[in-house]
């Protein structure tokens, strides 16, 4: 039998899962919170094998649950069931220490899938949340990223071009490659022109 | 992460053991220092006790550096007292090469200039080593066109005294520092001329070190077949001289260069073949970087298993020697072979630990380039400390300011002038009047800005909530009354239209985005949204991991939703750039894109779209530039101040 308590702030929805998940023989809901802090407090009591959270609630929202639950050290199994559904929401959810990730309206069946699935394996990801993280640590990368335009902005530094010749080359105004010119230094770190230019070359940037 | 970039290159490049010609085999060493030092207990004369020392440092320097170094220093005493011009020379010459081989660079530079003042009374094979070395040491210090001039002197001073053998050397030195400026054709046309002086002169390590480098030239030429025959030659004599590891090496860089090629199986054969080489003596770490390599290739062959048991192999190693380069490279390697194997949770598994121990290794580099960091991250520091700081002084010097003006004005009243009280008075009061206006503007801002959040979460959470139960149950009508279905399907659709319509009002109200992760997450799902396959855009972001003032964030915000409104609506553009950067003290953001453009006279016709963007600009202090032309693209560069 697994064990789960559900935590959302509306509770037209617990209800809903709730009646989703009776008549499954192998699942029990034991408890519900309608935010982090009594999240914490059913704790006390009862820990189950599953959590299903919500993200947005008030007082003590689906980050905070998660990161105090982290400092907890417990063992349990973390459904994230939100209506976000951004990669951006998905990466942050994940990165917070969730075991899996499901949208609101992602059906009956899916539901009763993940909630076996954290437990068996500990984790839940569909192919799609999978491909996502990896695509967010491949993100992460060391070196800054430089614009096509900020490229070509280089390229006639090291040909020795003066603002205002780039600026009339690539119809933009001075101001706009003083900007570039600045936002360059400014990722890679290095004082000026020549040190720029010296990097370029160097790097193969060109 | 590209693959390829993964990939462990053995190559490497031979610079130290030019110095004292290619590595002489000298037999009876020990017989040789002994009679030296027999000799040295016999004379009295100075001249020969010091030419004594420093061949005794000669014989040393690569068996016992500290025993040479102090037969050098004697020598280097005894050059105070009177020595010949030629004691001199030598000593100083030998000085250079000890400097050089305890890379303390700026001294070799030092001595090679007083060197070069008495060049006539040093002797020419002697001048030429002197060159090679500051050669050397320039090459060290990264002064490659320098270091090129100085061995050039050497080939000179070798020319003019007829000396050919030495300068198989000097152009392999020469040859060397064009690699590094990535000069191939000049590294080939030197590294070849110092291969032939090697074969003509029979000198068979010479001629390894060279094949050697010859192949790290081919390979950047784009010459694989070359590089491949060059190593495969200088296998064939590193095994005369029976050097292993070498071999091994050089199994490792024809593997390498297989793989460039895609010639999966001959890799295979040749990283096999490094393997066996480095287990035959023991070289563990070339058996770790041979077993990864092996995965690899299993790993692109899609013969999962066997990759995943040499990856395996290789990390066990790696874990043992601790080294962190390999154990990285291992779990990538498993990461890409699961992801290729389309198991995701065991790739994303090994991904995060090659992101740990990337981030240790990061750490750990970060400790070596210390005084570079350190530097820019104390200044950061003190950055941050001084406005912090400045904050604090701007609130005092304010409360002080006050106070002070309340003094002066009782003072003032004390001294009965009751008129200029009473002006000081009503100023100060409209003074507060205003910054309270000021205040209850800002009350005003932010309470929207809250109302907006809450009605945004409501829709999303709340109504979207609803729905998406609604749908649940609907769906699971569906298949227990067929004859329903399709209504229930058609009643399924208009929910989830419902549905996408609220995410989008409640995303366009005040993004979730933006309150929970910032700036960055917030324009980059704005982006995601409009997946549109005619534009593309981008967004290119610096320096914002860290969250800014709220009220900033969501004016910008709005500011570049606008922007890109106005780009879909009217620009007709294929690309748009989007440069988000933080410095300390303003945010820039220039959007670039390459549609038809409009001239001045009709951004009025534009109409509200810009005069939105004008007026948050200005309500955030900052400073809006339009860069436009028919046909040629617009720029918005927007300056907004934070401190």
């Amino acid at each position: 039998m697994i064990s789960i308590i559900i935590a959302d702030d509306h509770q037209m929805f617990r209800e809903g899962i709730v009646s989703l998940l009776t008549n499954q023989n192998k699942i029990d809901v034991i408890g519900q919170a309608s935010n982090g802090e009594e999240v914490l407090t059913l704790f006390q009591k009862t820990i189950p094998d599953v959590l299903l959270l919500d993200i947005e609630m008030p007082k003590m929202d689906g980050f905070d649950t998660l990161r105090e639950l982290k400092k907890l050290k417990l063992s349990i199994k973390v459904l994230v069931l939100t209506m976000h559904k951004s990669s951006e929401f998905i990466k942050n959810i994940l990165k917070a220490g969730a075991s899996g990730y499901l949208q609101k309206d992602a059906g009956r069946e899916t539901l009763i899938k993940a909630i076996h699935e954290v437990v068996e394996t500990g984790s839940y990801y569909t192919p799609d949340t999978g491909k996502l993280i990896l695509e967010s640590f491949k993100e992460r990368q060391p070196n800054f990223q430089i614009s096509p335009r900020e490229k070509e902005i280089i390229k006639l530094l090291t040909d020795g071009l003066t603002t205002k010749n780039i600026a009339t080359k690539l119809f933009i105004s001075p101001h706009t490659v003083e900007t570039h010119r600045q936002n360059i230094l400014l990722k890679s770190g290095l004082k000026n022109t020549a040190a720029l230019v010296k990097y370029a070359i160097q790097k193969g940037l060109l | 992460m590209n693959f390829d970039l993964m990939h462990k290159w053995a190559f490497i490049l031979v610079v130290i053991s030019f110095l004292s010609g290619f590595g002489i085999e000298i037999f009876g060493q020990e017989k040789i220092v002994d009679s030296l030092c027999n000799q040295l207990s016999k004379t009295e004369n100075i001249n020969e006790i010091a030419i004594l020392h420093l061949q005794l440092y000669k014989k040393q320097i690569r068996r016992n550096k500290d025993s040479a170094s102090l037969h050098l220093q004697k020598a280097i005493n005894l050059n105070k007292k009177q020595v010949n011009d030629s004691v001199k020379a030598k000593t100083l010459v030998y000085r250079i090469e000890n400097l050089l081989h305890s890379d303390k660079y700026d001294s070799v530079f030092f001595y090679a200039d007083k060197a070069i003042t008495m060049k006539e009374s040093i002797k020419p094979n002697l001048m030429i080593d002197m060159y090679s070395m500051l050669g050397t040491a320039f090459y060290y210090k990264s002064e490659y066109a320098k270091a090129i001039e100085t061995h050039l002197k050497a080939e000179k001073l070798s020319d003019e005294n007829e000396i050919e053998e030495g300068k198989a050397r000097v152009y392999n030195n020469i040859g060397i520092a064009y690699i590094k400026l990535k000069n191939w054709r000049k590294a080939e046309e030197y590294m070849n001329k110092s291969l032939k002086i090697c074969i003509q002169f029979n000198i068979k390590r010479g001629i390894s070190y060279t094949l050697g480098n010859l192949g790290i030239i081919y390979k950047n030429l784009d010459k694989p077949d070359k590089a491949i025959a060059a190593y495969i030659e200088s296998i064939k004599i590193c095994k005369e001289l029976n050097d292993k590891r070498a071999v091994a090496r050089n199994y490792e860089n024809i593997g390498a260069l297989y793989e460039f090629k895609e010639d999966l199986n001959k890799a295979l054969q040749y990283y096999l073949s490094s393997f066996r080489m480095a287990e035959s003596m023991e070289n563990k770490s070339t058996m770790a970087s041979a077993l990864h390599n092996i995965g690899n290739i299993y790993s692109k062959q899609g013969k999962f298993l066997s990759s995943d048991k040499n990856f395996q192999k290789s990390l066990a190693i790696a874990m043992n020697l601790n080294n962190k380069d390999v154990i990285r490279d291992n779990y990538m390697g498993l990461s890409v072979m699961y992801e290729a194997k389309g198991d995701v949770s065991r790739a994303l598994m090994n991904r995060k630990l090659y992101e740990n121990w990337k981030d240790s290794i990061v750490n750990e580099s970060h400790l070596r380039a210390v005084s570079e960091f350190e530097i820019k991250y104390e200044t950061e520091k003190k950055e941050k400390d001084i406005l912090s700081l400045s904050a604090i002084k701007l609130k005092n010097e304010a409360a002080l300011e006050k106070q002070q003006s309340r003094i002066k004005n009782l003072s003032l009243s004390l001294l009965g002038l009751a008129l200029l009280f009473g002006l000081a008075f009503i100023i100060f009061r409209q003074r507060s009047n205003n910054k309270k206006q000021q205040e209850l503007i800002v009350a005003i801002t932010d309470t929207q800005i809250e109302e907006r959040k809450r009605i945004a979460q409501d829709l999303h959470d709340g109504v979207g909530g609803s729905l998406a139960l609604a749908k649940n149950k609907l769906e699971t009508l569906l298949s227990s009354e067929n004859e329903k279905s399709k209504k229930v399907t058609e009643f399924l659709d208009t929910l989830s239209q419902t549905s996408d319509q609220i995410r989008q009002i409640s995303h366009n109200m005040m993004p979730g985005e933006l309150v929970k992760f910032g700036l960055v997450s917030a324009v980059q799902t704005t982006i995601d949204q409009f997946d549109d396959n005619n534009l593309k855009t981008h967004l290119y972001t610096h320096g914002l991991e860290k969250r800014i003032d709220q009220a900033k964030e969501i004016h910008t915000f709005r500011i570049i939703q606008e922007i890109i409104q106005n780009v879909i609506k009217h620009a007709r553009a294929n690309t748009l750039n989007i440069h988000l950067n933080k410095y300390t003290k303003k945010l820039s953001l220039l959007i670039e894109d390459d549609g038809i453009g409009f001239t001045y006279n009709t951004i009025t016709t534009q109409g509200i779209g810009i005069k939105n963007i004008k007026n948050r600009v200005n309500y955030l202090n900052g400073k809006l530039s339009i860069d436009s032309d028919m046909g040629k693209g617009t720029t918005f560069n927007i300056e907004i101040p934070l401190a």
